[in-house]
């Protein structure tokens, strides 16, 4: 167990590597760098613009220095919490990301609670009662929702919430509650907002794991251990709790791993449609203003919560499968 | 063979004919076919078999031949649809209690899942594949125990423990913590006869239970199940391809062949005095110890018909040496002499 | 039925047991229809998709009729002339249809002028109305442009971005999954590394990231190929892994170790035994990702971070969607969300259906 957790830790360095490089990248790839850009707006703003802030800014950032430098003063950088200001927002990022960043966690977290809550049980009884009409209804919804991209549905949704019943399920907040500080009265308004987009971004990942996990527990169902379990004698709906359910769920935890960067790719852009106080439309507004520090720190605080979640589902998963545990 | 003198109306308001000398089991014109898209499979089509008590009895037969079938259908483990057990009855005799006909119990009613774990038990082929992979053996050895006895958790622990200990296991009571993966494949089946064994049934089928092991662990399950066979005084039907264990393990032989009982005989008799062509065609096809110098290894010619579309009358005529036209119309199964039946023209007056 | 069977080859054998799947059946016919229409948009167009109809701006829906104001009926259906008039109360411009003329709708009529493919000059079209008349058979939008044939020539931009994207992430895919299966070693675990980097992060956010990053002076052509190749630098991660774990199980296939024995070359063993043995996975594999590369442009486009006006294509068009207030006002805006689904859905049936059908053993009997 202890070495595979650590296995596991050493990967999960080396993808935050690759990701602090792919991040990195993104800051860079757009022409000119932060300073050319940061002078620019400061000139058109009628600040006079001296040489020695330049030259000082030039240091901070080591953009004298050779590519390599500037990812480890980047990097160390954001190792210490200092993730470099945003232009646009004229903010340091880490206080964007800060104030953005824990939402985005939540949203992330319901929705893929809602998913499995849905998700598991749809999925054992469509395999256990195959091909009845209970299994096809389930089937096509899943073959919808894995066809609908979430923005369409959140789009869709929007529409007709506003046409038929005259109410905006955009935001995650009563008008009236945005700027409120946090109180009981808050949480229990965000929570009468967040079934939309949990639903949206959910759904198509309720769908895929439905396909899986239907599939799966059919593959246990025909295994021998399910006849020697009703051979015991136990009653027939212990006997597929118990054991082609039990083993069946344990690659679903598996899915979590690639449930999430899904998850948090459809709360991206879902928060963008919805309008919602989270990371989704901070990183776009970012993006086309070319404020490229704090788009990229985005990418990378994204895909960094991506690939910790995926580090406890492997964990859950080592708890759950003694085969795992072992190996 | 055994004609009932008398019947006695069980709980169930079935007729159970009444118990033939010591018979446990009684499997009379069993059908269960099976319905799938390309048409229907009569995987058991009539078959009569009598078990007796603390005997062993060798069902043997190419694979489809309905040998499972036959022992699943007497679990009521039949997976239906597609199966469906169609005609026949299979009347089980408790050494103390009523008898009754497992054909007329649903397979989830309490009554049979009594039945199912406590008087009934079976063996699987498969050690790699027929343990759950995510419990300990001993919680799943606790598992039949707590459906069938009134024991706490630890007792139950216990009883596994020394169930362990019994099919010789060593050190059971630190492997009852182990998981499947981490045994091997004949501890694997060791433990798989531990559950078959506990609650002490009396009647246990074994399917094809060395079949997927080393030739060396083969013997050693052998002797354990003997052993164990006689201590319990049980019942086994002990279903293999292998005439090598039918010969070391059983006293009776029935040969089947495409749902249908071909020869029923001692096992004596069966090895030194086969009588239907089948049966003799099995034992030319394969070697065995002890054999006779001059005899030829020869196979039987032709290969299994279509389950879907079978001849009219003998199914064995098509691959018969000996077909006459009489083949034509099927042949009854019948006692040609003291306890050895044969469904062949060749022996029987019609 | 065994010596039928027996007498198919593979390939014969997985089409029977595709065209059994109705599901899928119908998902191939609607995409070849939808590829038709993509490959011949210019002429399957009714009306020029840029031109802008000044007069007819948010004019919804033209109905078609077969019944006229008089009660006659026609079994060819027509449409009526649209007059627009100014709504006193909410003073916007509404469209009433003017009964007094009557299109009918025919097959093959001269409309605007085209360049089919950019090649040759034309203007036949597959159906329309008659100069004078107004077809708009989803309405238009707020430059008063036909939002049908716009989504027409949207077809021909989504559906080839995904068939695109699919080929140079199989092609990355096949090279990298192929050299990783045969060579294994440092390279293999080094490309499992990658492949598990850009499997663990959420792919929105990465390709927002690399498509902002486009410069915006590239003209249309180049940014349609730069996002192309966003798609795919994602995309190909699944092919590898398929080819990858296909070559290394067959390498251990008892007919791969006869071809090595029987004194093959490596090279002829590729192209001879593996390549065919594992092909239908990865066209599955494939099938299955196309739908993943046209919601990627769509929703890169959506977001106004991918393809940009003029170019036309099922996001670009969405992008107008964007505004509730217009959509709730104009929901026929919203329909080319139904081709977008239509599309993903038969991608989705097919590649289930090829899945069942290239493998013999995923059911019984």
């Amino acid at each position: 167990m202890g070495s595979y957790i650590i296995r596991r830790l050493a990967y999960m360095l080396i993808t935050l590597l690759g990701i602090s490089i792919i991040s990195f990248t993104i800051i860079q790839l757009p022409p000119g760098d932060y300073l050319t850009t940061y002078i620019a707006q400061l000139s058109s703003s009628g600040t006079v613009v001296d040489d020695s802030l330049v030259a000082s800014l030039e240091r901070q950032y080591g953009l004298d220095r050779p590519i390599y430098i500037q990812y480890f003063k980047w990097i160390g950088g954001v190792l210490t919490g200092n993730f470099g200001r945003s232009f646009d927002w004229n903010e340091a990022v880490a206080v964007l990301i800060a104030e953005r960043l824990p939402m985005t966690i939540v949203i992330s977290l319901a929705t893929l609670v809602f998913t499995y809550l849905v998700a598991i049980p749809i999925s054992i009884y469509s395999a256990v009662k195959q091909y009845s009409i209970g299994d096809y209804i389930a089937t096509v919804i899943g073959f919808i929702g894995l066809s609908v991209p979430d923005f369409l549905l959140a789009l869709v949704l929007m529409f007709s919430f506003y046409r038929f019943f005259g109410i905006s399920v955009s935001g995650l907040f009563s008008p009236e509650m945005r700027e409120a500080a946090w109180s009981w009265a808050k949480i229990k308004d965000m929570l009468d907002h967040l079934w939309v987009p949990m639903i949206v971004i959910g759904m198509a990942g309720t769908a895929g794991i439905i396909r899986t996990m239907r599939a799966t527990t059919l593959d246990e169902l025909g295994k021998d251990y399910v006849k020697m379990a009703r051979s015991k004698g136990i009653p027939e709906w212990k006997v597929l709790m118990r054991h082609p359910v039990r083993v069946a769920l344990n690659p679903i935890i598996s899915t979590i791993g690639w449930e999430l960067p899904r998850i948090v790719s459809g709360t991206t852009i879902v928060a963008v449609v919805l309008n919602l106080p989270i990371t989704g439309p901070i990183l776009l507004q970012a993006l086309q203003a070319q404020d490229m520090f704090l788009a990229g720190s985005f990418i990378l605080m994204l895909s960094t919560l991506t690939v910790i979640g995926t580090l406890i589902s492997d964990i859950l998963l080592a708890i759950f499968d003694p085969r795992i545990r072992l190996d | 063979m055994s004609t009932p003198l008398s019947h006695q109306q069980s709980l169930t308001g079935q007729t159970i004919p009444a118990q033939a000398s010591d018979v446990v089991m009684s499997i009379r014109d069993l059908r269960t076919y099976f319905y799938t898209d390309y048409g229907v499979v009569k995987a058991v089509d009539g078959v009569n078999i009598d078990f007796q008590r603390g005997k062993v009895v060798g069902v043997v037969g190419e694979s489809g031949c309905g040998k499972s079938v036959t022992a699943m259908t007497a679990m009521q483990l039949i997976s239906q649809p597609p199966g469906k057990i169609v005609g026949g009855h299979i009347y089980y005799y408790p050494k103390d209690g009523t008898p009754v006909d497992i054909t007329r119990l649903r397979a989830n009613s309490r009554e049979m899942r009594r039945l199912r774990g406590k008087e009934l038990a079976m063996i699987f082929q498969e050690p790699m594949t027929s343990l759950t992979p995510v419990y300990t053996i001993g919680d799943q050895i606790c598992e039949k125990i707590l459906a069938h006895e009134r024991l706490s958790k630890a007792e139950a622990m216990e009883m596994a423990i020394e169930m362990l200990e019994k099919v010789g296991i060593p050190d059971p009571a630190r492997r009852v913590k182990e998981f499947p993966h981490q045994m091997s494949g004949g501890m694997r089946q060791r433990a798989v006869i531990a559950i078959a064994l506990s609650c002490n049934p009396s009647f246990i089928i074994a399917d094809e239970p060395t079949t997927a092991l080393d030739v060396t662990i083969q013997a050693q399950i052998l002797t354990l199940l003997q052993d164990l066979q006689s201590e319990f005084n049980s019942s086994i039907m002990l279903i293999t391809h292998d005439l090598g264990v039918v010969g070391e393990m059983a006293d009776e032989v029935v040969v089947m062949y495409m749902g249908k009982v071909v020869e029923h005989a001692d096992v004596r008799t069966i090895f030194h005095d086969p009588k239907h062509p089948y049966t003799q065609g099995l034992f030319r096809s394969i070697p065995l110890i002890g054999m006779r110098g001059q005899a030829k290894l020869t196979p039987i010619t032709g290969s299994l018909p279509n389950p879907y579309e079978l001849p009219e009358g003998c199914l064995f005529a098509p691959r018969c040496p000996h077909a006459m036209n009489q083949c034509r119309t099927d042949p009854p199964l019948e006692e040609i002499d003291h306890g050895h039946q044969v469904k062949c023209w060749l022996y029987t007056k019609g | 039925m065994a010596a039928t069977s027996r007498s198919l080859s593979h390939s014969q054998l997985v089409w029977r047991r595709f065209t059994r799947h109705k599901l899928a059946m119908a998902g191939l016919i609607i995409l070849a229809l939808f590829y038709l229409v993509a490959i011949f948009c210019e002429f399957t167009a009714p009306l020029d998709p840029l031109h802008r109809y000044s007069s007819h701006i948010y004019a919804p829906p033209t109905p078609l009729r077969f019944i006229d104001s008089e009660g006659g009926f026609s079994l060819r259906p027509f449409v009526y002339g649209i007059k627009s008039e100014l709504d006193m109360q909410t003073f916007r411009r509404i469209y009433v249809p003017d009964t007094s003329k009557k299109y009918p709708i025919r097959f093959l009529v001269r409309g605007h002028e085209y360049r089919m493919w950019g090649l040759f000059k034309s203007n036949l079209h597959l159906f329309g109305v008659e100069p004078g008349g107004s077809l708009f058979l989803l309405g238009t939008d707020e430059l008063g442009r036909d939002v049908f044939s716009r989504i027409i020539y949207g077809t021909r931009i989504s559906l080839s971005i995904g068939l695109i994207g699919v080929t140079l992430s199989l092609g990355i895919g096949l090279i990298v999954g192929g050299i990783s299966g045969l060579k294994a070693g440092t390279f293999d675990s080094i490309t499992q590394r990658v492949i598990e980097i850009i499997r663990s992060v959420p792919h929105i956010p990465l390709w927002m990231g690399l498509s902002a990053a486009l410069p915006p002076d590239w003209n249309p052509i180049k940014v349609y190929f730069g996002i192309t190749v966003i798609l795919s630098l994602l995309g190909w991660t699944h092919v590898a892994r398929v080819v990858r774990s296909k070559f290394l199980s067959l390498r251990e296939e008892d007919f791969v170790m006869a071809a090595y024995a029987a004194g093959s070359s490596e090279w002829r063993i590729i192209t001879k035994h593996l390549i065919p043995s594992f092909i239908s996975y990865v066209i599955v594999s494939v099938t299955l990702s196309i739908p993943g590369m046209i919601l990627g442009e769509t929703a890169l486009s959506f977001l106004g971070i991918g393809l940009r006006p003029p170019v036309i294509s099922w996001g670009v068009l969405l992008q107008q969607a964007q505004n509730i207030s217009a959509v709730n006002t104009f929901p026929w805006l919203l329909t080319p969300a139904f081709f977008v689904v239509l599309a993903v859905l038969a991608f989705n049936f097919v590649g289930d259906g090829l899945r069942d059908a290239a493998d013999p053993y995923s059911k019984q009997i």
